[in-house]
């Protein structure tokens, strides 16, 4: 786990949009900037977490325990961007939809940055990525229960009986301790109809 | 109000209190039952407070799912807390779910649940303590089941704010106090969230606005992690330090929150003895939002453009049921300076009362700009203001005691400021000095309701200059005896001209006459912009805009200055493919003086549509401009339908919707954009959409495909219900399904008829069927 920069942010912005710099758009890039400004003033990023040394019920499983094997103890994380963000993504459907589309690009970008340098610098850098319920083949209902273990409502995130999260923006899962792994195309849902694939290249970094 | 002589003591936390005895802090409430023992222990040990608040927190049916009843566990909770013979106050927390439109709890649905344990506990507590609130529309709810249902009790109300100074849902200390202090709150402040220094700059913003008594409950500081449990490490002595402070500037119920324990109670207890100091703020005109506060003070726009009095194409929409016309509409005078909206929904034969309502949740549900509710009908001004989230200003009550009788308790209730008409039963009286004794009538009849003059403005009445020449001044003159009251003024400033050549002449030479007079909210077109460009001037001329600041910055670019622009050499189609809104109105009207429509419809617009479509299936250009491109399309196919309707008949039909259980809509609102700029009419029923509700869009409808969107696994199931409960009435719409989990397999699996990667492909899907039906 390192350190997030700026143009850390940037290029996953671009990512999420699909942009590619070798086919220039200058609105775009504008855009991106426009929409990472007001990320900055209207989001409430906020950060919960709990650390465990025993393997919760719900995480006795494939692909969890892959995922903690080697780990003396993980934590069960949650963030969110706020309500405020979603707000505006709403706004924007209605009012300027071709920047909502970059401004939505960019608030999932913001969070994970948010996120990825909070963690570095609060829970250590010897950290994994975040694990979160839906990867790797995992369910998404596994939410529900893992929202036992961390009072996220502390932070204003509700989960629906579905998985689903709100504020949209959002993450909730696990970050293992003392351990280095790497994230893996393996068993995501979008495996056989992702558009990195297609170009050999990867959704995250 | 409620009078207090001296610094009262709230408990403070009990979870941590819990906690600290080995028990599941999951279990709080089933403790009432289950050890009852443990939960008077620390309400005893909390004896040094003045009010001991029940155990019931997250007591509501949205929340609580364990195995006891609410009202088993709400009055075991209050003999618990009785146990301590201090004053006892219900606490309830909020439901934990987020209401519409972000969310999916209704305000309804919301209310009823704090209703019940409001019934359960009314007769046998002192009051209600509703806390750790974060949303004001939630809050709301919860105010007025306390207030309908057990009126008589003590209600105290405090939300969370973080660092920001915004509670999570955007609502500042000014707006929430506003809010609260309207709504018949008897003590208003803050709990939770952060600790007594954190919270800081929100505290001293509540005591700079509040006029009711102020509650503070912090946090013992912010949480810290060590060993994998949580902990507060901020002393007893450094959290009274701040205490201290708070109760010196003028607060005056104090306690603690998460990670305070009863020796910092007992430590605070010491403030009992103190005196109060008195707040005095000034009390002001202002009504609100969610987010946006606005004190109405020297000139405050209104705009007018939601009226449909004399709008043909605003009437149909309203008949139609097309808020999104509205939005626009209030978008457009928002972006052109109003700071107020009118809201008016009269035309014949329409249900006033839930049409009111409706458009007004649609309007808010896109623009902060707190909103004038402008009717007569005594049904639907009680309807809007209930579920209006914030406090609004009612148009409009006048001096006729029937009227003032149908108007005033619904203002009350809601905390509305109301504007009143200078006429009664008798009509517009002839002199200023008689409108302004209706004034005082008004203002004295208010008071008896407990509306303070602050809570209410005047408008002098406009009479057109063309029928009562003589009266126009008695307009103007109104105004300055009114102010003379103490109260601000409103008028409807372009009756003046009504039956006059040159009407913009007049209009703008009286709003400045009726400034100067003493007007505050004219109620005008904001998009004239040689009405605010009055009111900008006024503004400078009258040292508002201090220094010139908003008039040089809006003005020194004017045409005068500039050099003239060369006109950009475009046509239509490649203003289209570069999303140029702007530009497409003209170029169309360009095109259509030499083509026929269908001629630019098919061979430009489509075309258009086609290269931008290749070009984003060979990643030469991106999602942005695909919809940008769709968006101009769709200017210029507006264009055409106006001035030949004809031309305006819609390919097909569809019908788009995201399942029940999922809010996700942004893939399905681009889908929409797409299709609508390809011809197609499309009815959105919008996300979380109930089966029932996309089987009744298909008997309606019979649209020639139905698309239906979702986001996770989990919903794909919900999805997969839709299409069986399709597929048993024997639907004869394809049905074409899309969202990011969505594949080709998954869509055979649930019986789909086609399965779309994206707008554009759906937008393909679409044009083939169409072609063939």
């Amino acid at each position: 786990m390192s350190l997030r920069n700026y143009s850390d942010l940037i290029n996953l912005c671009y990512r999420y949009i699909g942009y590619k710099e070798d086919n220039k758009d200058i609105n775009i890039e504008n855009s991106v900037k426009e929409a990472l400004k007001e990320l900055e003033a209207i989001s409430q990023f906020k950060y919960i977490y709990a650390e465990y040394s025993d393997v919760i019920p719900i995480l006795n499983k494939e692909p969890y325990l892959k995922f903690l094997k080697g780990s003396k103890s993980y934590y069960v994380v949650a963030t969110t961007l706020g309500v405020m963000v979603d707000k505006r993504v709403h706004n924007l459907s209605k009012t300027n939809m071709p920047y909502m589309v970059i401004f939505n690009s960019c608030a999932a970008a913001y969070l994970e940055y948010l996120a990825d340098n909070y963690e570095y610098n609060n829970l250590g850098e010897d950290i994994s990525y975040r694990f979160c319920p839906g990867y790797g083949g995992s369910s998404v209902s596994d939410l529900l229960e893992l929202k036992k273990y961390l009072r996220i409502d502390k932070i204003g995130i509700q989960i629906f009986d579905s998985g689903m999260m709100l504020p949209e923006k959002s993450m909730f899962g696990i970050v293992a301790k003392n351990k280095n792994n790497s994230k893996s195309c393996d068993g995501c849902v979008m495996e056989k109809n992702c558009k990195y694939r297609k170009e050999d290249k990867k959704c995250y970094n | 109000m409620l009078q207090l002589d001296k610094i009262m003591i709230f408990d403070g936390g009990f979870g941590s209190e819990i906690e600290k005895r080995g028990l599941d802090t999951n279990l709080c409430m089933e403790y009432n039952i289950l050890k009852p023992e443990v939960i008077k222990e620390i309400h005893n040990e909390y004896r040094y407070a003045d009010f001991i608040t029940t155990n019931t927190f997250g007591l509501n049916r949205i929340k609580y799912h364990g195995e006891y009843e609410i009202k088993d566990i709400a009055l075991k909770a209050i003999e618990n807390a009785r146990s301590t013979g201090k004053k006892v106050l219900f606490d309830i927390g909020p439901t934990g779910s987020m209401l519409k439109p972000i969310g999916t709890l209704s305000f309804d649905e919301a209310y009823e649940a704090f209703k019940e344990v409001v019934l359960i506990s009314k007769d046998y507590v002192d009051g209600y303590i509703l806390e750790t609130f974060s949303d004001l529309y939630e809050l709301k709810a919860a105010i007025l089941a306390v207030k309908e249902n057990a009126d008589d009790r003590l209600l105290f109300a405090t939300m969370t704010f973080d660092k920001t100074e915004r509670t999570l849902t955007g609502s500042s200390p000014e707006i929430m106090v506003n809010t609260l202090e309207g709504l018949g709150v008897d003590a208003l402040g803050v709990n939770c969230g952060l600790g007594p220094k954190e919270l800081y700059n929100v505290i001293t913003r509540i005591i700079n606005s509040a006029h009711v008594p102020i509650i503070i409950q912090p946090n013992r500081g912010l949480p810290k992690l060590k060993d994998g449990k949580t902990y507060y490490d901020l002393t007893i002595e450094e959290y009274d330090e701040y205490i201290k402070k708070y109760v010196e500037l003028g607060v005056s119920i104090v306690g603690g929150c998460c990670g305070t324990n009863p020796d910092f109670i007992k430590e605070i207890s010491k403030y009992n003895r103190c005196k109060i100091n008195k707040i005095n703020n000034p009390y002001k005109t202002m009504i609100n939002s969610a987010t946006v506060l606005t004190e109405i003070n020297n000139v405050v726009i209104c705009g007018e453009r939601m009226n449909p009095t004399g709008k043909k194409k605003l009437k149909q929409k309203l008949i139609d049921g097309d808020y999104d016309y509205l939005v626009g509409e209030a978008l457009r005078q928002v972006e052109c300076g109003a700071q107020i909206l009118d809201l008016n929904v009269g035309v014949p034969k329409l249900d006033e009362v839930s049409v009111l309502k409706d458009a007004m949740l649609k309007v808010q549900e896109y623009v902060d700009t707190p909103l004038q509710i402008d009717t007569s009908n005594k049904e639907a001004m009680e309807k809007a203001c209930r579920y209006y989230n914030g406090i609004p200003l009612i148009n409009s009550v006048n001096g006729e005691q029937a009227v003032m009788d149908k108007v005033f308790p619904i203002a009350k209730k809601y905390g509305a400021v109301v504007l009143g008409l200078a006429l009664d039963e008798n009509g517009v009286p002839k002199t200023a000095e008689e409108r302004l004794e209706i004034a005082k009538r008004i203002i004295n009849e208010a008071a008896k309701y407990g509306i303070p003059k602050e809570r209410i403005m005047i408008d002098t009445l406009v009479l057109t200059a063309s029928a009562e020449q003589a009266l126009v001044k008695e307009t103007l003159r109104g105004l300055t005896l009114v102010r003379g009251l103490g109260v601000k003024t409103a008028l409807g400033v372009s009756n003046v001209s009504f039956g006059l050549p040159k009407r913009i002449l007049l209009n703008k030479t009286f709003l400045t006459m009726a400034m100067y007079a003493g007007l505050n909210m004219p109620i005008i077109n904001p998009l004239d912009e040689e009405m605010t460009s009055a009111i900008d001037a006024y503004n400078v001329l009258l040292n508002i805009d201090n220094n010139s600041i908003n008039y040089i910055d809006k003005y020194n670019d004017s045409e005068e200055e500039k050099a003239p622009k060369k006109a950009l050499e475009l046509d239509l189609k490649t203003a289209v493919m570069k999303g140029l809104n702007n530009e497409c109105e003209g170029l169309t009207l360009k095109e259509l003086e030499v083509h026929e429509p269908l001629y630019v419809v098919n061979e430009i617009l489509i075309q258009a549509l086609k290269e931008v479509g290749d070009a984003y299936d060979k990643g030469k250009m991106y999602l942005p401009q695909l919809i940008a491109a769709a968006e101009a399309a769709k200017v210029a196919f507006a264009v055409i339908s106006k001035k030949f309707p004809k031309t305006d008949n819609k390919k097909a039909t569809i019908v788009v919707a995201t399942v029940k259980g999922d809010v996700h809509d942004i893939g399905k609102n681009i889908c929409k954009v797409v299709l609508e700029s390809y011809g197609y009419e499309v009815i959105d029923l919008g996300k979380d959409t109930p089966i029932d509700a996309i089987v009744d869009a298909y008997k309606k409808y019979h649209p020639l495909a139905i698309g239906l969107s979702a986001l996770m696994t989990t919903t794909v199931i919900s999805m997969e219900d839709t299409i069986k409960a399709l597929r048993e009435i024997n639907c004869e719409s394809k049905i074409i399904v899309g969202g990011a989990v969505l594949t080709q397999d998954i869509a055979n699996s649930i019986n789909a008829d086609y399965y779309s990667v994206d707008a554009l492909d759906l937008a393909r899907i679409i044009e083939k069927l169409n072609d063939e039906k």
